[in-house]
């Protein structure tokens, strides 16, 4: 008996399903959106840390790259909080 | 989560948002007051949805005015640095505040709103001739902006630094706490101490509104206090309804339409006031 098994196509069949299954389930896109809206200010100021590197205005470059640091450290103490809302 | 929750979601977040927008101030101060009066969402949701709210609405508003070269970015940065670490102390502090408090600074925010409405803003006197020195200086923030007519430029200082710092934690620690821009705290901050013409400091207040909502966005989201369910209908309401209100903001200029407003605020805050003492007289609670 000749046994059959296209085990790459299965792999990529299960790839394709994996995404799709992914993809309509609403509370994980409108996530993606929240987070993709609070990333925009922290591109912005990145931006600006960079403008001012090649401007070489180092004191303002100092500046905004404190201003980074406190915004990344608000998602770092955030990991470390207990859930309040709910 | 039904549909018609998301729908009730989003027109009341559209209609707070268009409200906001038409006083030309940000619709956080609006969101928050009917979302928890009207949807029965708990307070500590309805701040942590309207903060993505307030980023998604400064953003759009804020291109507007950097293409008119009215915003101040290094001066915004700078004050971003007291923002932000207000933001921080905020989310810190509203884990250990009970819901009571939130409600009870919300009335007093809705408040001092209403008072600023009422009192119209006139244009700071802005010493550019004097003696340039401080941090100002230092920092090189002093610049200037486009006039309405001609387009001459106007130049103009950046005064009392660090009275303005300490006003903007200040601002920065209640966005975090209430989900709202504060446009409210950042105004006195740049008229009273740092001087800067009205137009430079609408521009530049609403700069930063986006950096300083993230710092406790970020710490929201990560923490799972942003429910998608709430904050995404929110925000989408939000959004458009920002945009329908800039629309109007033409007809809101006559005394009578000014007053209504003032009117609706000091209601907003009276039944703010009413739930941080616990009794409810609209809506229900989920």
């Amino acid at each position: 008996m000749e046994v059959v098994r296209d085990t790459r196509l299965e792999r990529r069949i299960a790839a394709v399903l994996q995404l799709g299954s992914w993809l309509p389930s609403g509370a994980r896109i409108v996530t993606a959106g929240i987070a993709l809206f609070i990333a925009l200010p922290i591109v912005r100021v990145a931006m600006m840390l960079f403008g001012f590197l090649r401007l070489g205005d180092f004191r303002i470059a100092l500046v905004t790259a404190l201003v980074l640091a406190i915004i990344i450290l608000g998602f770092v103490a955030g990991m470390h909080m207990d859930v309040v809302a709910g | 989560m039904s549909f018609a929750h998301v729908a009730i979601l989003f027109s009341i977040s559209l209609g707070a948002s268009a409200l906001g927008g038409m006083l030309g101030m940000a619709g956080g101060i609006f969101v928050v007051p009917m979302l928890t009066m009207f949807c029965g969402v708990d307070i500590r949701q309805a701040i942590a949805a309207s903060i993505v709210s307030v980023i998604a609405c400064s953003c759009g508003s804020a291109a507007s005015y950097l293409r008119h070269r009215l915003t101040n970015i290094r001066l915004a940065i700078v004050l971003e640095l007291a923002t932000t670490f207000g933001a921080l102390t905020g989310v810190f502090l509203a884990g250990r505040l009970p819901a009571s408090f939130l409600f009870f600074l919300f009335a007093v925010i809705l408040l001092l709103s209403a008072q600023q409405m009422l009192a119209r803003r006139a244009e700071p006197e802005n010493p550019t001739t004097t003696a340039r020195t401080g941090w100002g200086t230092s920092l090189r923030l002093h610049s200037s902006y486009p006039a309405a007519v001609g387009g001459a430029e106007i130049p103009y200082s950046v005064e009392r630094l660090p009275i303005g710092m300490m006003l903007m934690y200040g601002a920065g620690l209640v966005s975090a706490l209430l989900g709202i821009g504060s446009g409210v705290l950042k105004i006195p901050a740049m008229d009273t101490a740092l001087r800067l013409p009205l137009k430079v400091s609408s521009a530049t207040s609403n700069f930063m509104i986006g950096a300083t909502a993230a710092a406790s966005a970020g710490a929201y989201l990560v923490r799972g206090d942003i429910v998608p369910a709430i904050a995404g209908p929110v925000a989408l309401g939000s959004v458009v309804g920002a945009a329908v209100g800039a629309r109007i903001l033409i007809a809101v200029s006559s005394e009578r339409i000014r007053l209504l407003f003032v009117g609706v605020l000091a209601l907003l805050a009276i039944q703010m006031l009413l739930d941080a003492f616990g009794i409810h007289l609209v809506g229900g609670r989920a």
